[in-house]
């Protein structure tokens, strides 16, 4: 059984059966990643397009806010909205709130009404950050990490502080003893949810919800 | 089968040797599928460039309308500019920032560099605002193929309307709670005794105490037959007094005394340097002023004087009723309180008529020593004339006062409504003034909030209620905002305040609810209950809290101070109400 001249019914020779199959092979080693590459990019895509939409909707709710726990709170319910169930695609967290009071030389809290020229380097403001964990089907290599496919989207958004600043907010580390402790999930609820765990509750200070 | 197997040959003898041909298709594909790729990467880059940039111009324009919202920068355009730019260049796009963004009146047609940016504001004269902006976009992979001079463009827009627009339910907490750093301990009409205090100056505080209900008897006849002549007063009640001249109040002081009996008498020559607490005005409270007035010019003509410590004369007695008979306390008091049904005053005083309109008088003024309350209807007061003031709102007031019911809701009040003379209900003032869409109804307000009285209990599920039926009512202006503002000082002493939060919340109403907490009567867990309130009506409710349950009874400055505390919030919450996105 030599590996030329002998053909089969349909007039191929096993010679070219086999080399049909080097060449699907050497083909699908560039096409299937290239094919691989295109899903996940595809995953990204959409999975980026989710979490940049719940991280501006996140931060127009928290903008609307006048204190950091508030804001946290309004940025969580917000991205909720966004949430993915099951798939590929997970759902964004809210994974840091930045509300800057921006005070004025006398420590009182500047809104967006007192701004001048002088002054418009303190901005009241709230940022908010967003992210989201989308598992692609082809690992990627991802510097230190190597390869992995599960990719983080991160996405941040600033947005005026446009109802005012509280003058006292109630940042503090709170005992929960007040409601401040709503804006705290437990862990059995939402685990990436933001914690109060820095900021100090002055007025004029940055506060800061991170994970 | 020969046959067939021939033709079968003949037919494969025909084809070329395809060996080897698919590697090349596959190469020409690969040509073909990665630029196709390349493109496809880069269109979806670029739209959520176009997103981010979308987001940061929407972000500029709001910051722009909140800052020309304020009617002390609507004339400031540059300014305003300058804002958007500001907050603008906050943000950033995924492929750069927008720190650099540089203004240019062209923005929306421009063509910048990759990543670089331009931005442009116009403020319009419809009281809009425009923000517009472009971005420099830089493909990710088709940049290697060369210079692609796409650019992303964004438009967007705000209005900021200010002032509080839309239909307005201020719902007001009366519970006796409310009566926190005041001079009275309950609410006016349920005690037997009306304590008076007057401070002659700031560190000897000095007072006039006297049982209205219960006065020395044997005074009374003497009384009835000196008060009016004593004075001179025969025939001036109605209505002389208020257009006599009027001394200086400042001549005239009470002294400290020692309590005799159940009232203490006035035994220095009374100088009134001021009276503070009673809030006399002459505007605000006329009868009582031309009444403390009348009697401190008595004083000044009268050559008796009594001495320290000497057993109170008629005249003290009889200025006391004076004043009191101006603050309502003259009058039948089973008015106010049916446990003192019997004991009218009014029988000791023959012939005597108290002006019309002195029950009123009487209430407004005895309501100004209600502390907490009274700072709060005060806030309110200053409020609704700020907004009215600034000519810019078109808002539509209505109010409800509630303790231990409110009005329209249940139709008698309930027996824990125990400072209400049950027998009279009507003469009971619940404030309540309803929505009219033909008018602001600002006066009308603000006149029921003065003579909103006081009763134990807190039945704010029932007054939220209300209130969503008011705004939901044939009051209401169809298309209007609608706002519920709360202000309480704690906890209801009835089940269903969230139930009727949520049932606000569906009815698209805003709650903007404040909690006073002077004193630690319900700290912490009025701070929790009006937060809660604020988060389950949703629709951008926000929850303000005013004090922190001080252990102490509020000073008269930590009044003040919570005043204008509620008062900045309330300016704060509801000038920036009307800055929306139009794209």
């Amino acid at each position: 059984m030599g590996s030329t001249g002998k053909k089969n019914c349909a007039g191929t020779s096993r010679s070219q059966s086999a080399s049909t199959l080097v060449e699907l092979a050497c083909m699908g080693i560039v096409l299937v990643p290239v094919a691989l590459l295109a899903v996940n990019i595809c995953y990204l895509a959409a999975g980026s397009y989710i979490n940049d939409a719940a991280c501006r909707e996140a931060a127009r709710a928290a903008s609307q806010q006048t204190s950091l726990d508030p804001a946290s709170g309004a940025a969580q319910a917000a991205v909720q909205s966004f949430a993915v169930a099951g798939g590929l695609i997970g759902s964004p967290q809210v994974t840091g709130v930045v509300f800057d009071y921006s005070t004025d030389s006398n420590g009182n809290p500047i809104e967006i009404a007192d701004l001048d020229k002088t002054i418009l380097s303190k901005l009241p403001t709230v940022q908010v950050t967003t992210q989201l964990t989308a598992r692609v089907p082809a690992p990627l290599l991802m510097g230190s990490k190597g390869l992995t496919n599960h990719v983080v989207l991160s996405s941040s958004y600033t947005f005026p502080a446009l109802s005012g600043v509280d003058p006292s907010p109630n940042d503090t580390n709170d005992t929960g003893s007040d409601n401040t402790a709503a804006y705290q999930p437990t862990s059995t609820e939402d685990t990436s949810a933001p914690v109060d765990t820095t900021d100090s509750g002055t007025t004029g200070s940055t506060s800061t919800v991170s994970q | 089968m020969a046959g067939r197997h021939a033709g079968s040959c003949l037919l494969t003898t025909r084809r070329r040797d395809e060996r080897g041909s698919i590697i090349p298709f596959a190469l020409v594909l690969l040509v073909v599928l990665i630029p196709i790729g390349a493109i496809a990467y880069d269109a979806c880059m670029a739209r959520e460039q176009f997103n981010q940039l979308q987001a940061a111009t929407d972000a500029a324009a709001l910051a722009a309308a909140t800052y020309l919202n304020d009617p002390n920068n609507s004339d400031n355009t540059g300014t305003a500019q300058q804002v958007g730019l500001a907050y603008f260049q906050q943000n950033m796009l995924q492929s750069g920032s927008l720190s650099g963004a540089t203004f240019s009146s062209t923005a929306l047609s421009d063509s910048p560099m990759a990543r670089a940016s331009t931005f442009n504001l116009v403020a319009n004269a419809n009281g809009t605002v425009t923000a517009q902006s472009a971005f420099g976009l830089q493909p990710f992979l088709l940049k290697f193929l060369g210079t692609f001079p796409l650019h992303a463009s964004s438009t967007a827009g705000a209005l900021g309307t200010a002032g509080l627009t839309g239909d307005v339910a201020l719902v007001v907490d009366l519970s006796a709670s409310m009566t926190a750093g005041s001079n009275i301990t309950t609410p006016p009409h349920t005690s037997h005794y009306v304590r008076v205090y007057h401070k002659a100056t700031a560190t000897t505080p000095a007072y006039l105490t006297y049982n209205v209900a219960k006065p020395p008897s044997s005074y009374l006849p003497q009384l009835g037959n000196n008060l009016l002549s004593g004075f001179g007063l025969s025939g001036r009640i109605n209505g002389v007094i208020q257009n006599a001249a009027i001394p200086d109040p400042a001549q005239v002081a009470f002294a400290p005394n020692p309590t005799v009996g159940s009232y203490t008498p006035v035994t220095a020559p009374p100088q009134i340097a001021s009276a503070p607490e009673l809030s006399i005005d002459p505007t605000t409270t006329p009868m009582m002023y031309a009444a403390l007035n009348a009697y401190a010019q008595a004083w000044s003509s009268n050559s008796v004087k009594p001495a320290a410590g000497a057993v109170p004369t008629i005249e003290d007695v009889k200025a006391a009723l004076l004043i009191e008979s101006k603050r309502g306390d003259l009058e039948n008091s089973t008015v106010y309180n049916s446990s003192n049904a019997g004991i009218s005053c009014l029988q000791y005083i023959p012939g005597f008529s108290p002006e019309p309109g002195y029950q009123a008088e009487y209430q407004k003024l005895a309501l100004t020593l209600s502390g907490a309350r009274q700072m709060e209807i005060e806030a309110l007061h200053s409020f609704i004339d700020q907004m009215q003031a600034s000519g810019s709102s078109n808002a539509h007031w209505s109010v409800i006062g509630f303790g231990a019911s409110a009005p329209g809701g249940k139709p008698t009040p309930p027996a824990a409504a125990t400072t209400l003379d049950t027998a009279n209900p009507q003469a009971f003032h619940f404030p309540e003034v309803t929505l009219d869409p033909g008018a602001n109804n600002a006066s009308q307000v603000e006149a029921a909030l003065d003579m909103a009285t006081l009763t134990w209990g807190t039945d704010t599920p029932e007054a939220l209620q209300e209130a969503v039926k008011m705004l939901n009512g044939s009051g209401h202006t169809k298309g209007s905002p609608k706002t519920i503002i709360l202000l309480t000082d704690g906890m209801p002493t009835l089940p269903g305040s969230y139930a009727a939060a949520k049932l606000a919340g569906q009815s698209g109403i805003r709650l903007v609810v404040i909690g006073i907490f002077l004193s630690n009567y319900a700290w912490p867990d009025g701070w929790h209950f009006v937060q809660e309130l604020a988060k389950k009506t949703g629709n951008g409710s926000q929850a303000f809290k005013v004090g922190d349950g001080n252990p102490s009874p509020p000073s008269s400055a930590l009044l003040s101070a919570a005043q204008g505390a509620i008062n900045d919030i309330l300016l704060k919450v509801t000038k920036t109400s009307g800055v929306v996105a139009l794209q």
